[in-house]
């Protein structure tokens, strides 16, 4: 394994029937490849067929061949499949370099099937060269611890955690608040169904509290994380609630004997609690806790609790667990409307939040299930609801839609309209999205009991001083019509926005999380459970704003994903390691500050030290290294060089253009551009690359010097980088670049850098013709090196 | 136009809805102003005429407005708007509602009056429109018309209809009680005022 470098190189060369061979001469390929020192090639009509993936088998064994190119497809479409056929003719998968001569090739360059032969000449020998440094990987394999860590105990972690523990995994399900239960606990009733939410919660609750394989921790938070995927160690404080959990009894005794009453929150301030105290009464675990914020240290509790469960020199406690796995379940918060200030919430006293409305609504809340105003207590007759606080709204950073508003205005108008015997109820709305099952009926309902709908977002609320009732302001856009409405009760459908504990754990976990504070997936549609960072998942709206369904869906995917990972007892990694040369490192800590997993350390004796397993195989390491000095196995220096060198060895173009495309992206979308054969010029020869983040501004420079008479860098847009600021990295060496060029006496024209979408294979064509359009334009290359040379001299 | 903000709340009302609802007519307050009536209506080609609208300001409550504009006496009952509703709101038969109750409250007058004459043709003659009327509404030219030809060919110059028929007719506008409502609009019963165009 060591040396594989003189090894035997078999290359495969397919004809995808005319996809290939039409345009492309392949007998030219395979008589100027068999040139090729220690090479052997042969051609196949169909080479992912059955008889062509035999044809590889047979020749490794017949030909002794070490290593394998294939020159045909994507690596995109068939890449596991030959990597397979590897194996089974008894190599490493990752003894395989495949040439694109079809997508980046044969499809875009139909008129011209000389040059395009010339190119796939060019590619495959560009395999070739990577070919020859290409190491076996071996597996790296690691066992997993057999627990799980669940943050958050709303009804995902909830959810989550009973699932997980049921299938016997050890669960330490970890709440911020003194009781789990989340949001869902303070609902009255649940869409679209309308039954009653602590009833269906409740007992889930109350299972997870007596579950032996569940650890609950409450009133604690996750401070500090490491490892990865299997092996994670996690440090949980847990905050003192001067009660001992295990002698409380939640008798209630001692928040009778409280002196002090503040607001509660688990009521949205409508209603009081005491400075000990129990949130709401289905509360897991079923243990007071004393708020160190507001006891005035009285020591009535003390004096009253039988059974001396109150202790007031509680400490703070640092708990450490191993996992193998950890589910981030932390939810969301409801948007604050006083950013709104044109609604008057905090002003006007009518104006309320439909999760306070919620509470009002509880049988169990501050007025037990009366609807009252908060100005004067009388039951509102004429109630208006306003749709889309906080979401779809540029003005307060919030785009998105929170999909579950209009659901819950319907059934909360619906409640109202039940409840309050001839009451009026508008909701004004943008647009009406009740788009889940049984939720169109819903707002069917809400039709024929006539809540009165208006289509046209408010603009202002205004108050009448005297009577405190309100004027609501909009246009009923179907009518096209300026619009007001007097209100005694005007409750705000508040959207979802990430919660403060999410954004501190992400910190702690370092999971990339999108745009709005949600935790980022690993793939929006395919992998919808898991984060970017391996071993750790998400469910519910910690991921984004979701209903319960969806949540519970979630809780039950990631669930089920954890336990085939603790289940399987081993996981294999990625062979994603960076290696670094202690001897050629200067120190200087470039790549440590490139690294956005942190898995680098600077040790001013030692070098620069990987610390744990949490690289994502980005290159941005390398991509900064000024020395060559850090290496990612995927692509070294070396295997980038090898391929510029064998292109220009023998340029064959003028001018020639050396691409460097991201893996995510512009990869994606020079591939996309074949598919929809969008014809482009032939001149660039494409290094595939992680992530533009990897190219080094040196390589870029090697391949000017060694005759290349441009070069592209194509990555994703900055907000789409795979791995987050990849793009922006590569963009800010790309300028310096161009900028020292210019000092240097080099047109900066030569370089250039831009961002596609994997869809956008018609700019790709783009980008490319007019680089090279431009590049035809400008002197010859060698000029200016040698104006660069004597003015050196 | 209606330049002034219109104050949903202060005139709520539901009577033109729960009219519907008394004469069974469904699902009204159901709609969903997707536009799908308006789209197949061949008035609202032509006018102002606007149900999507209409039902609008009945479900707010704007009772004055639907009643007393001229929209609501332009719909001829070709029904294709409710084949077309996915609320299946009975349209035609609502729009018959809101022109009783615009008519009680004395809206309608003018275009009552042409109705009127051709209803009392089609009591006395058994057709609504006489050959008279197309000349008076088309004439053929400037020369020639509709009572000069049937004269020339010798035909009577009103259509005749048998007396079976017309004895079959008479029975339905007695048992219907079409021709004493004819008659009280021709009376003076209803108490007229103007409309105007608001859609």
């Amino acid at each position: 394994m060591s040396d594989n470098k003189r090894g035997r190189i078999g290359v495969f060369v397919c004809h995808c029937g005319h996809n290939i061979a039409g345009v492309v001469d392949v007998q030219a390929v395979i008589d100027e490849i068999s040139k090729l020192p220690d090479v052997y090639c042969v051609d196949h009509v169909y080479m992912c067929s059955k008889s062509g993936l035999n044809l590889i088998k047979e020749k490794v064994a017949e030909e002794k061949l070490d290593k394998v190119v294939i020159a045909a497809c994507t690596p995109k479409l068939h890449e596991k499949l030959f990597q397979k056929t590897l194996e089974e003719a008894g190599l490493n998968r990752y003894l395989l370099s495949q040439a694109n001569i079809r997508e980046q090739c044969s499809w875009v360059h139909k008129a011209n099937p000389r040059k395009a032969t010339l190119k796939a000449i060019d590619l495959t020998k560009m395999a070739v060269a990577k070919a020859r440094l290409l190491q076996e990987q071996g597996k790296v394999e690691v066992p997993v611890e057999k627990a799980v860590l669940v943050v958050g105990g709303g009804v995902a972690g909830i959810t989550a955690a009973l699932n997980l523990a049921d299938l016997g995994h050890k669960v330490y399900l970890v709440e911020r608040e003194p009781s789990i239960g989340g949001h869902m606990a303070m609902l009255d009733k649940v869409f679209p169904t309308r039954d009653c939410s602590i009833c269906i919660l409740g007992p889930l609750m109350v299972e997870v509290g007596r579950h032996p394989n569940i650890e609950l921790i409450t009133y604690a938070e996750v401070t500090k994380a490491s490892g990865w995927i299997g092996n994670f160690e996690v440090e949980i404080t847990k905050h003192p609630r001067f009660i001992k959990e295990d002698e409380c009894t939640g008798c209630g005794v001692c928040a009778e004997f409280c002196p002090v009453e503040v607001p509660s929150e688990f009521d949205q301030n409508l209603g009081t609690r005491k400075a000990v105290y129990l949130p709401f009464p289905q509360a897991v675990p079923l243990v007071y806790t004393i708020d160190p914020e507001h006891c005035i240290g009285c020591r009535a509790c003390e004096a009253v609790c039988e059974r001396e469960a109150v202790d007031l020199s509680q400490k703070e406690e640092k708990i450490k667990v191993k996992v193998g796995a950890i589910l981030i379940a932390t939810g969301y918060e409801t948007f604050n409307p006083a950013e709104k200030r044109n609604l008057g919430y905090g002003v006007f006293k009518n104006v309320v939040t439909a999760l306070e409305l919620e509470r009002m609504l509880s049988p169990s809340g501050p007025t037990m299930g009366e609807v009252v105003r908060p100005s004067d207590g009388v039951t509102p007759k004429r109630i208006v609801f306003v749709q889309c606080v906080g979401s779809r709204d540029e003005s307060v950073g919030r785009t998105y839609c929170s999909r579950v508003c209009c659901t819950y205005a319907v059934k909360q108008a619906l409640e109202l309209k039940e409840r309050i015997p001839g009451a009026e109820v508008y909701i004004f709305y943008q647009d009406m999205r009740t788009f889940g099952k049984g939720f169109e009926e819903l707002y069917r309902e809400a039709l024929r009991e006539r809540v009165r709908f208006v289509r046209g977002l408010v603009s202002k609320v205004v108050e009448d001083g005297k009577t405190r009732n309100l004027i609501v302001r909009a246009e009923d856009t179907l009518l096209g019509v300026p619009v007001e409405a007097e209100a005694d009760l005007v409750v705000l459908s508040v959207g979802m926005v990430p919660s403060k504990g999410t954004e501190r754990l992400l910190f702690v976990l370092n999971v990339p999380v999108s745009e709005e504070g949600f935790v980022m997936e690993a793939h929006p549609k395919l992998r919808p459970v898991e984060t970017q960072i391996p071993g750790i998942f998400v469910a519910g709206c910690a991921q984004g704003p979701k209903d319960i369904q969806d949540s519970v869906a979630q809780a039950n995917a990631a669930a089920s994903k954890i336990s085939a990972l603790l289940s399987r007892g081993v996981v294999e990694l990625e062979p994603y390691v960076p290696i670094v040369d202690g001897e050629v490192c200067i120190r200087c800590g470039l790549c440590v500050a490139a690294c956005d997993k942190d898995v680098l350390k600077l040790d001013k004796e030692r070098g620069v030290e990987v610390k744990g397993v949490g690289c994502v195989g980005c290159g941005a390491c390398a991509g900064a290294c000024p020395t060559g000095a850090i290496q990612i196995s995927l692509l070294s220096d070396e295997m980038i060089r090898a391929q510029i060198d064998a292109v220009l060895e023998e340029k064959k173009e003028y001018p020639l253009v050396v691409g460097f495309l991201c893996n995510w992206c512009a990869y994606n979308a020079a591939d996309m551009a074949g598919v929809a054969k969008i014809q482009y010029p032939t001149n660039m020869r494409a290094i595939w690359v992680p992530c533009t983040g990897r190219v080094n501004p040196l390589l870029i420079l090697e391949a000017l010097e060694k005759g290349a008479d441009g070069v592209l860098v194509l990555g994703c847009y900055p907000q789409d980088c795979h791995y987050r600021t990849g793009f922006d990295k590569a963009k800010r060496r790309v300028e310096s670049l161009r900028e020292l060029l210019r000092v240097a006496g080099i047109d900066p024209r030569r370089v250039r850098i831009e961002s596609m979408a994997a869809s956008e294979g018609k700019k790709l064509a783009v980008v490319v013709k007019e680089f090279v359009e431009e590049l035809k334009k400008l002197p010859v290359l060698g000029g200016e090196l040698v104006r660069v040379a004597e003015a050196r001299r | 136009m209606n330049k002034v903000s219109v104050l949903l709340t202060s005139k709520w009302s539901w009577k033109l809805l729960e009219e519907a609802e008394r004469w069974g007519i469904q699902r009204p307050e159901e709609c969903l102003s997707c536009g799908a009536c308006v789209g197949a209506c061949p008035a609202a080609r032509t006018s102002s005429y606007n149900f999507r609208k209409i039902i609008r300001d009945v479900i707010l409550g704007n009772e004055e407005k639907v009643l007393s504009s001229r929209e609501i006496w332009y719909c001829f009952y070709c029904f294709y708007c409710t084949s077309k509703c996915p609320s299946r709101v009975e349209i035609p038969y609502f729009i018959m509602r809101l022109r009783r109750m615009a008519m009680e409250r004395g809206y309608g007058g003018d275009i009552l009056r042409i109705l009127v004459y051709t209803s009392s043709n089609l009591i006395e003659h058994g057709v609504s429109v006489l050959p008279s009327d197309y000349d008076r509404m088309n004439p053929i030219s400037a020369e020639e018309n509709m009572v000069k030809l049937r004269e020339k060919l010798g035909l009577p110059p009103v259509m005749r209809v048998s007396e079976k028929a017309m004895e079959e007719l008479r029975t339905i506008f007695e048992e219907t009680g079409f021709r004493k409502e004819v008659e009280g609009i021709r009376s003076g019963k209803w108490p007229f005022k103007g409309i105007s165009e608001k859609y």
